[in-house]
């Protein structure tokens, strides 16, 4: 039986190696992907515990902040619901988007977590963000928005800095809600999740002609002009843009150039200022490697800034296949403003109302 | 020798203290844990002198390294695993110290194998489930609950190594075979199989498959043991798969745990919710682990019994993982170390037999827990909570101190 005794004696050693194996392989070569799956409830946990830093004006005024409830787990509150197009949303179940996506690691306080802070479980700290919007000219814009009931964006941005003092988008949703609306919000064909002022595509329609003046100007064929102007491709920013829809046959289908509201303005500030379009801002010491681009010389803006400084323009339902656009760009010294919105009854002044209420705000 | 353990439990119920603020339950455990190992060490120093050193400290390191992982998962049980330690105690130094305790066993292994079959057939009428839903595989009286199938462990060892001591040689005395295999012989082969056959069957009737394998895997490895033939381990592994198979097909239970093992990402939800919480817990340890209470094992079902090891491996890491395996591998290790010293045929086999017993105990839910194998409700011996079956552990190493003493000769039988 000493062989026998031996002989098991030596399977349960094999045996127990086995499991170490077994113990290592989950424990450490399958650790990253398990840890990661989103049925894994220390990840809500966790994300619960962060204390993320706040969204803020240069004012100071919190847009978004985390409160710490009495169980320690955290919870994301906006005092201005009707600014997610500025901030976007943050949710335990839904993720992030918008300026809480781009600036997530930030806020989370990633990079400031240490190796001791994660051995003794202390919960993280966010730094905060502090955004170049103009609040009252924001809460102008948007609520200008929302008194037309109608779909479109504003975007205000200095010509010189490309900080972006309004970024407005309707319809909207307010982030405070968002895990209750979630189904609605992402089902619904109005497309509140999108910001438009970088991502809603607008056909030109009249305002195409601007472009046909900076064509001329620069001695280009209009496709040529579309492509300087950088209507063909997205604009490199913090949140996501879009790349506009140039039609093949140009000149013909000028008026079907659609481009977002973002593209018109830097446009209008390199005519504004000295032909560059500054890289748009919208997070203070965001350290931006991104040059101001040439779309135009420093001549030919300067002759041609008049004829952008007051601009109304519609886009018909020939061109946008749907209802009627109304365009507005304007130029107040540093500052262009663009702003679109739908307009049922093709009123050319329609967005030049929405954009009316800020005019005060520059002359102050 | 205990003084690491001690420390250990100790250092265990001071960051409890300073996690969940002191609790009189803590100093209680610690307070007992000491006692009882203080007590047993004194006691078995003097009694027993020339038995192994070893098992005590272990056993000790891995109760109370229960008793930590009790307060942390299921503080409401801690007060009651204390209660049974003390009576685990007095058991574990009652085998070890009286002297004829195994001869007795011996001798009168069918009685007490039927007293235990007749227990653990009382559960089927008077079965009980401490928590109120579930396999009622317990027998309770005014508050305590005792799980017939646990002591019935030792007394199928113990029978086993009896029957087998006596009658090895008549077992295979039969010229008759099939191809190379010799035919065990009817008459002496015949009550073995018929005792051993009973418990799978009353086990595998209350549902409690976890110990229906323990035993089919322990009779089959110590009948290797005895006789040495390896193509009988062939046999019973082909039987086991039939079993198993046919289970899959008759039990819809039986289905479920096979179905959760082989494909758990399937309905992570629902049925394999447990595993997938295990394997999330051992994910989440990494090398070092969480620290005690920093992790969040209580999202895995009943964590303080059937997964407790994934909790250590949550909490402490894969070192502290390795660790347990270690501190178990050993107690198994010795047990067949005095097995394989100066023993009778009968001590050789008890010894090794209950070293199978722990060992594929240990084996069978620490591989459950890591979807190795098809997951059992068995105990991780002496660190998860249960009575039962610190009780039956207790006993189990009160036998091996007993054996490594060699202090007594039994009367021989046959």
């Amino acid at each position: 039986m000493e062989k026998t005794i031996r002989n098991l004696q030596t399977a349960f050693i094999i045996a127990f190696a086995l499991i170490a194996a077994g113990l290592l392989y989950w424990q450490i070569f399958r650790a990253d992907d398990l840890s990661a799956r989103s049925d894994n409830p220390r990840r809500v946990i966790a994300e619960q515990r962060v204390k993320r830093g706040k969204i803020l004006t240069a004012d100071g005024i919190a847009l978004a902040e985390t409160i710490t409830g009495a169980d320690g787990l955290a919870v994301r509150r906006y005092p201005y619901p009707n600014l997610a197009t500025v901030t976007g949303y943050y949710s335990v179940r839904y993720g992030t988007g918008g300026l809480e996506a781009a600036f997530d690691a930030r806020l989370r306080g990633e990079t400031r977590q240490t190796r001791l802070d994660a051995l003794m479980h202390r919960p993280q700290i966010g730094q905060p963000i502090t955004v170049t919007i103009d609040l009252p000219m924001q809460v102008a814009a948007d609520t200008g928005l929302a008194e037309l009931n109608a779909t479109g964006a504003v975007v205000v941005l200095n010509a010189r800095t490309g900080a972006l003092a309004v970024m407005a988008s309707r319809p909207t949703f307010d982030p405070n809600r968002l895990d209750d609306d979630w189904d609605t919000l992402s089902a619904d064909p109005a497309a509140p999740l999108l910001n438009r002022a970088t991502q809603g595509l607008f056909p030109l329609g009249e305002l195409a002609s601007r472009v046909h003046l900076v064509a001329d100007a620069e001695n280009l064929t209009l496709a040529a002009a579309v492509r300087q102007l950088n209507f063909d491709r997205e604009i490199p920013f913090s949140l996501p843009t879009a790349a506009g829809a140039i039609p093949a046959e140009l000149p013909q289908k000028a008026g079907e150039i659609a481009v977002t509201p973002l593209h018109i303005a830097l446009m209008a500030a390199a005519l504004a200022d000295d032909g560059f379009a500054p890289p748009p801002v919208l997070v203070q010491a965001e350290n931006s490697p991104r040059a101001p681009l040439r779309l135009i010389s420093a001549e030919m803006a300067a002759a041609l800034r008049p004829q952008f400084a007051d601009v109304s323009a519609l886009a018909l339902p020939d061109v946008t296949g749907a209802e009627p656009l109304s365009w507005y760009v304007g130029i107040r010294g540093d500052m262009v403003i663009v702003a679109v919105i739908t307009s049922p009854e093709a009123d050319p002044n329609a967005a030049r109302t929405v954009a009316q209420p800020l005019f005060s705000q520059f002359d102050k | 020798m205990l003084l690491l353990p001690f420390l250990f439990t100790a250092i265990g119920f001071v960051q409890l203290s300073l996690l969940n603020g002191f609790r009189w339950e803590y100093s209680a455990a610690l307070a007992v844990w000491t006692a009882c190992f203080a007590a047993a060490d004194v006691l078995l120093h003097r009694r027993l002198p020339r038995a192994n050193p070893h098992l005590l400290p272990l056993t000790a390191l891995l109760v109370g390294w229960g008793l930590v992982l009790i307060a942390r998962l299921a503080p409401n049980f801690l007060l009651r695993q204390t209660i049974w330690l003390v009576v685990s105690t007095a058991a574990l130094l009652a085998t070890a110290l009286a002297p004829r305790m195994v001869s007795w066993l011996r001798r009168y292994k069918y009685t007490w194998l039927i007293a235990g079959l007749t227990l653990l057939a009382a559960t089927l009428v008077f079965g009980v489930n401490p928590s109120g839903a579930g396999a009622r595989l317990w027998l309770g009286a005014g508050g305590v609950y005792f799980q017939p199938a646990e002591p019935l462990k030792i007394l199928l060892v113990v029978f086993l190594a009896g029957y087998l001591a006596d009658s090895r040689r008549q077992i295979l005395d039969l010229p008759a075979k099939i191809g190379k295999l010799p035919l065990p012989h009817p008459a002496y082969f015949g009550p073995m199989l018929l005792m051993w056959g009973f418990s799978i069957l009353l086990l595998f009737w209350q549902r409690d498959l976890g110990a229906a394998l323990l035993f089919f895997v322990t009779f089959l490895l110590m009948l290797y043991l005895a006789i040495g033939q390896k193509r009988y381990l062939l046999v019973g592994g082909g039987l086991l798969i039939i079993v198993g198979a046919l289970g899959m097909r008759l039990f819809d239970y039986v289905a479920l745990r096979v179905e959760a093992w082989w494909n758990p990402w399937l309905d992570p939800a629902g049925r394999s919710f447990q595993i997938v919480q295990s394997l999330l817990a051992f994910a989440s340890g990494g090398i070092f682990g969480q620290g005690l209470g920093q992790g969040l094992p209580t999202a895995i079902p009943v964590v303080h019994t059937d997964f407790v090891f994934a909790a250590i491996g949550e909490e402490y890491g894969a070192l502290g993982a390795l660790g347990v395996l270690l501190a178990l591998g050993l107690l198994v290790w010795l047990a067949f170390q005095i097995a394989a010293g100066k023993q009778t045929y009968f001590q050789k086999l008890l010894a090794a037999g209950l070293g199978t017993m722990l060992g594929v105990q240990t084996l069978l839910i620490a591989a459950g827990t890591l979807k190795l194998v098809p997951l059992t409700g068995v105990t991780l011996p002496f660190v998860s909570y249960g009575g039962s079956s610190l009780l039956t552990g207790f006993i189990m190493i009160g036998l091996l101190l007993s054996l490594s003493n060699g202090g007594y000769q039994l009367p021989s039988k046959s």
